[in-house]
């Protein structure tokens, strides 16, 4: 009885296995690797990056697919790097799969990519923006989205050049202090934002980390209220960032301005919590908002069309991460496997690198060109960067750079009660 | 004894087939997933087995093993990317650094009951965490560190996965070795003997806190390695991943479900847990998120509750029946030495009084002066005194509560003494501590509430006695033999301890409490709960063991069984010794019989 | 400054009574039953849903659904020793650890699977409001919290004197073989303790979710704190975790101000392992 229940396992374990080989597989479909961390604690962004991204399949789809044939995601769960290299190998040799589009995290992403580099596999990143991911020279890895450093250089940049003159205050005066959380991404983009402030020469008051598993914020809130910066710059997740404006509010803190760069400060669920005392802070984040002025008549049609395409799928219009997954995938099936011809990875590489979209053409409003392999960093979207945005009236208006702002930034942030109350005028 | 191995029988070349299995298996599938996962079956298989030896073999629970792995990740890591030096140094300097570590945290920690040591092996691992995530200056913070990719030998870098596969294999192989020489060594039997009940294993000489340390040692060592091993094959680690709390819940999980304490179940699991956990992840996490850790889960909480001894627990039931259906298994493997069994001879006669001068010309074996114990304001002892000469059988009755347990402790170094001295062979021994060195100096004792290690065998019971004055495995086989021979036990030698009845669970107790060679011997309440019968069996045993010149010290509650055995008896009452002499003027002491003889006797 | 340090003493203060509002339970159930429940933190997170809910569906305030979660947390907390710890409540410790580990996993996917990854949280009016008074600030929510923490401990430290069953509870703690003898039906009396342990976390968790948020890995984040707690208080003593709440509440309200909000998570390890050490029965344990 119980050899034989062992002896069951075993047997079933390895009809599993074969099962899972690409000989069984339907060829007829174009099948894509989709590498997420679809559980774990970073499960909900990396599903919504996804999310955007089926909308961009679905589309292709819809129009008779890619040469003639529908896309189909194979999914991998990256729910730690580990694993997420585990699944990036199973995907490319159990699965047969060519290219691997993903990830959101970084850290799966960089131990994701070098399984897919040593494959000869394309990887293709969506939303990792760790700088380093593309430093490696890398053959087979492209990157559309911006990459951290761009985040904390714009926050300095527009604390510098729009929120000191705005105040009225001497640049080299102004006082900034910086929080972030300890995982990669707030680590990469923090730091980037203090070295940078440094050398721009800006006092930068407090460079406080805390860990993203932490339940309680109040000395990073009392900190910043001991020293009394004028300019905040956080980068937050949602669940630490959403406990830091709770306890910013019950302690009262009130400072010039508050720039978030991405994750939590562009999130709809923060901006429901807070209601009207989220208005007047800055995000900055690759953002579909953008003067529309800068798109291109067609690239405002798919705009329009993902949007509301995404707002069927799922119930609720699409933000950052479902953008750049979208993105991501455009430039990918619309741009670079149509000229490629096949899934062969040569191909796809030579036609990636030569693909030039100029600004307009994305829903972003950046364009893309990825770096040569000599170049440092090789892979990367050149022209791939965030944007500025504040919110007002409930709503993200970008407003810088300049020429993508629709709105224009509002100066200096109200105190919490009279933000509560309403006692605001925007401009528009 | 002597040991000659068949190459042709099943026992011997079986497991040689199973390793030249697993020396094949990476170059079988020639596809990198299915070589991805053969070589992270070795590695789990690796870490599962280190962990094994402090939380299966010695039944330290850590549960912060990360600690160390991600010590060995770092440090190897660091050191190449700062110096350039060879990953292979940095294993070694990774490896050194997790040991010094863990005996910092070890030897503190190790006091700490088990569920307390779980968790602070948690805190420990999570505040190396937050140190290496604050300390971006050295470990870059949860940037990570990323390893440039250079291939080569010196760099502990390869192109493929099966040069990482053979540099698991080996570690697996080497830790199952270890594992396999620890579980039929001294070492072993003493560290499966402190998992079952550390008391018992002190009184039998084992030193619990250094044996415990060597296989949390032995456990870090390869378990840093394998941390460095991750940097090397990954080329990336972060705080979070090398440092994390689910990852030494895994580690522990394999064990579990493999088998715990045994040398190949922690491997076992890694066979059937990592292929199964790839599958789940692939297919039932593409139905839903979080569908394969819900299996995951409940395979858990099954197996620890109905099959805590794990799939190896049932191979082994398995194992014997098909290895004696392979061919040669009729052959000899070796040659067993049979041991002659000197029969156990239990007169019923009365004990012989010691012969009056024979007792003035020796010397007393055994003093205790003024002994004193408070515990809190309370005088549990308050100043007894009493010697014991040799060969004598000494008696120490009282009602409950009276300090007659409480003296032992202190004798046998459970309890330190506020005051007084015990004398033994003329040294003293005051304060003499931990247990086990009070055993080492031939002072055996039994304990009240029985202490037998119920995961061992009767004979393995006995020998982790017999291990006290012997170093070989096979001569505390053939002592233990004896000793079993000696009270009785023989026939149920191959038994589990937990299957004995309480009769046998007494018999069991004096015969490794015997197996220590002892010349003093202190037994408490032997004969409790037993009937009349087997009362009369326990007694004719000790009335043997007195014969062979070992002096004893009992204490016991059955009236009839202490005044017939003790040559004289001490009184003791609300800790203080009250009378002291031979059973028949005991039983007339007037004080005595108001204190505490009266009716349990009478009736 | 002056002002800044009472502030840190009454966030101190007032986070340590989330601290032992979540500790209570585990503190009953390590101090009774014996074992370190590693799904407490699931349990808080499945209340902190169960409010979520009450609240999202049927309107039903927080505070209100107290009297809801705080029952059926009972009977959830009864049928999980029943069926998932009796078996194993005399196996060594090592199977106990692993069958609360594995029911964690369950639970945190189990929620994961059924209500996804989403940060679900009640805006209440009261969810930000703060006293405020010369300077101070005092979060209503959190003063809600630790009142209810007193609250808490009062009414278990009255039912376990005055009543038969609390009296039966606390021999059982004190003495398990002397309780039995007694003619204590101790294996009733683990179902009752652990039923309130659980209705306990059950309680804080609505006490919670208009301060936090529910999502699936939330309990983690609070069971090592809780963890910590109890050891400090002496693990079999509720004044202990109130205590034992306050004095982490208050270290990492000062470490996280004066060192860095990054190492307060480490000094309260620190604290706690050296506690473990120097001292293993915790401020208000027994030996």
């Amino acid at each position: 009885m119980r050899k034989s229940t062992i002896g069951l396992l075993v047997a079933s374990l390895l009809v599993f296995i074969l099962c899972a080989s690409p000989a069984v597989m339907a060829a007829e479909k174009v099948r894509i690797g989709a590498l997420f961390p679809f559980s774990g604690p970073l499960a909900l962004l990396g599903q919504e990056s996804f999310n955007g991204a089926t909308v961009a399949a679905d589309i292709v789809n819809e129009k008779g697919g890619l040469w003639g044939k529908q896309i189909e995601w194979v999914k991998g769960d990256g729910v730690d790097p580990k694993k997420a290299m585990t699944e990036c190998e199973r995907l490319i040799s159990v699965q047969g799969i060519k290219l691997i589009f993903g990830t959101y995290s970084s850290s799966r992403s960089y131990a994701a990519s070098e399984v897919a580099e040593r494959n000869r596999a394309i990887y293709w990143e969506q939303g990792a923006i760790a700088d380093p991911i593309t430093e490696r020279g890398f053959k087979y890895l492209f990157r559309t989205c911006p990459r951290a450093s761009q985040f904390g250089i714009m926050a300095v940049d527009f604390a510098k050049e729009v929120v000191a003159p705005k105040l009225g205050i001497d640049p080299k005066a102004l006082k900034v202090a910086i929080m972030f959380e300890d995982s990669l991404y707030g680590t990469t983009v923090g730091s980037s934002a203090a070295q940078y402030a440094l050398k721009q020469g800006i006092k930068v008051l407090a460079t406080d980390s805390y860990s993203l598993k932490t339940v309680d914020l109040s000395p990073v809130v009392m900190r910043f209220k001991a020293r009394e910066p004028d300019v905040i710059i956080a980068t937050s997740y949602l669940q630490d960032g959403l406990l830091f404006w709770r306890q910013a509010k019950e302690a009262d803190l009130n400072v010039k301005a508050f720039i978030g760069t991405g994750a939590c400060h562009g999130m709809p669920d923060w901006a429901k919590t807070f209601g009207d005392e989220a208005n007047y802070i800055f995000n900055i984040d690759p953002a579909i908002g953008i003067n529309p002025d800068v798109l291109s008549p067609n690239t405002k049609a798919v705009l329009k069309e993902f949007r509301q395409k995404f707002n069927k799928k799922f119930g609720h219009l699409p933000a950052t991460h479902a953008s750049l997954g979208f993105v991501g995938a455009q430039v990918l099936f619309e741009e670079v496997l149509p000229k490629a011809g096949s899934l062969d990875p040569e191909a796809v590489r030579k036609a990636a690198l030569e693909v030039d979209i100029p600004k307009g053409n994305t829903i972003f409003g950046f364009g893309v060109k990825f770096a040569p392999p000599a170049h440092p960093a090789a892979g990367q979207n050149l022209l791939a960067h965030p944007a500025l945005m504040q919110w007002q009236e409930q709503q993200m208006w970008v407003v810088y750079p300049v020429e993508f702002g629709i709105r224009n930034p509002l100066l200096p942030l109200p105190s919490w009660e009279q933000r509560a109350k309403g006692e605001t005028s925007f401009v528009k | 004894m002597k040991s000659s191995r068949n190459p042709f029988h099943p026992r011997f070349y079986f497991p040689l087939a199973l390793v030249v299995f697993l020396f094949v298996l990476p170059i079988l599938p020639r596809n990198p997933f299915y070589e991805d996962l053969i070589l992270m079956i070795f590695f789990w298989g690796t870490l599962a087995a280190a962990w094994n030896l402090v939380g299966g073999f010695a039944g330290q629970i850590s549960l912060g093993h990360t600690a160390f792995f991600g010590i060995g990740a770092y440090t190897s890591t660091l050191l190449w990317l700062k110096f350039g030096l060879s990953p292979w140094l940095g294993m070694i300097a990774g490896a050194g650094l997790a040991i010094l570590v863990a005996i910092g945290i070890g030897v503190p920690c190790f006091r700490l009951r088990s569920h307390f040591f779980a968790l602070a092996t948690i805190a420990f691992a999570e505040v190396l965490r937050y140190v290496a995530s604050y300390w971006r200056g050295l470990t870059q913070g949860g940037v990570g560190l990323l390893i440039p990719f250079k291939p080569g030998m010196e760099n502990f870098m390869f192109r493929g996965k099966i040069p990482y596969a053979y540099i698991a294999l080996g570690l697996m192989l080497l830790i199952i070795l270890v594992s396999y020489i620890t579980r039929n060594s001294r070492f072993g039997f003493y560290l499966i003997s402190l998992r079952e009940d550390q008391d018992a294993a002190e009184t039998l000489g084992v030193n619990t806190s250094r044996c415990k340390l060597i296989a949390l040692i032995v456990s870090v060592f390869f378990t840093a390695v394998a941390g460095t091993f991750y940097a090397q094959y990954l080329l990336f680690i972060d705080p979070d991943t090398v440092f994390s709390l689910p990852l030494s819940i895994e580690l522990a999980l394999l064990a579990i479900i493999g088998g715990l304490g045994t040398v190949i179940g922690p491997v076992i699991g890694a066979f059937i847990l990592i292929p199964l956990d790839v599958l789940l992840r692939g297919y039932l996490g593409a139905i839903s998120a979080g569908l394969n850790f819900i299996v995951y889960g409940i395979v858990l909480v099954v197996a620890v509750i109905y099959f805590p001894r794990g799939v190896a627990g049932w191979l082994k039931t398995w194992y014997e029946p098909f290895l004696r259906r392979l061919p040669g298994a009729k052959q000899a493997l070796v040659t067993e030495v049979t041991v002659p069994s000197p029969a156990l001879t239990t007169e019923t006669s009365d004990p012989q009084d010691p012969d009056p001068e024979d007792e003035e010309a020796k010397s007393p074996l055994f003093q205790v002066h003024s002994l004193t114990k408070y515990f809190g304001g309370l005088a549990a002892v308050k100043d007894v005194s009493f010697e014991i000469k040799k060969g004598e059988i000494l008696g120490l009755i009282g009602p409950n509560g009276a300090g007659k347990t409480t003296i032992f402790n202190l004798i046998t170094g459970f309890l330190s003494t506020d005051s007084g001295k015990i004398e033994f062979r003329g040294e003293e021994i005051t304060g003499l501590k931990p247990p086990h060195k009070v055993c080492l100096n031939h002072i055996g004792r039994t304990f009240q509430l029985v202490k037998p290690f119920n995961n061992m065998t009767v004979l393995e019971n006995v020998m982790v006695g017999a291990f006290s004055r012997v170093r070989r495995a096979s001569e505390a086989r053939k002592e233990a033999t004896k000793v079993l021979d000696f009270i009785g036990l023989l026939r149920q030698r191959d038994s589990l301890a937990s299957s004995l009845t309480i009769a046998d669970r007494k018999r069991l107790e004096l015969g490794k409490a015997l197996a220590t060679k002892p010349e003093l011997l202190l037994l408490d309440e032997v004969v409790a709960g037993l009937n009349p019968r087997e009362t009369e069996e326990i007694i004719s045993i000790i009335r043997a063991i007195s014969r062979q010149g070992i002096t004893l010290f009992i204490i016991e509650h059955v009236m009839k069984a202490i005044m017939t055995l003790s040559h004289r008896i001490v009184v003791l009452h609300h800790g203080e010794k009250i009378a002291e002499g031979t059973p028949a003027e005991i039983s007339r002491d007037k004080r005595v019989v108001d204190a505490y003889l009266g009716e349990e006797y009478l009736a | 400054m002056a002002a800044t340090l009472i502030q840190l003493v009454i966030n101190g203060l007032l986070l340590g009574g989330i601290y032992a509002l979540i500790s209570i339970g585990l503190t009953l159930i390590f101090g009774v039953v014996e074992i370190i429940n590693f799904a407490h933190g699931e349990f808080l997170m499945l209340s902190m849903y169960a409010s979520f809910w009450l609240f999202q569906l049927c309107g039903v305030d927080p505070y209100v659904s107290l009297f809801m979660v705080i029952p059926s947390f009972f009977l959830i907390g009864w049928a999980v020793q029943r069926i998932i710890i009796q078996p194993i409540i005399h196996a060594p410790p090592l199977n106990q650890i692993f069958a609360t580990v594995g029911m964690s996993l369950v639970l945190q996917n189990g929620a994961l699977f059924l209500w996804k990854a989403d940060y679900r949280t009640v805006r209440t009016a009261y969810s930000t409001f703060s006293l405020k008074t010369g300077g101070l600030m005092i979060s209503f929510p959190r003063l809600v919290a630790f009142i209810l923490a007193l609250a808490i401990i009062a009414v278990l430290l009255i039912f376990l004197k005055r009543t038969y069953t609390g009296k039966a509870i606390r021999a059982l703690a004190q003495e398990k073989r002397a309780a039995m003898l007694m003619g204590i039906d101790i294996y009733r009396m683990y179902k009752i303790a652990f039923g309130i342990g659980i209705a306990c976390v059950g309680a804080a968790g609505a006490i919670l979710i208009p301060i936090y948020y529910a999502f699936p890995t939330v309990g983690a984040l609070f069971v090592l704190i809780a963890f910590v707690v109890v050891i400090l208080g002496g693990y079999n003593s509720l004044v202990g975790a109130l205590v034992g709440g306050l004095i982490i509440g208050l270290v990492e309200a000062f470490s996280g101000f004066f060192l860095s909000p990054h190492l307060k998570e480490a000094v309260y390890f620190v604290i706690f392992i050296l506690i473990l050490l120097l001292k293993p029965t915790g401020l208000f344990g027994r030996g």
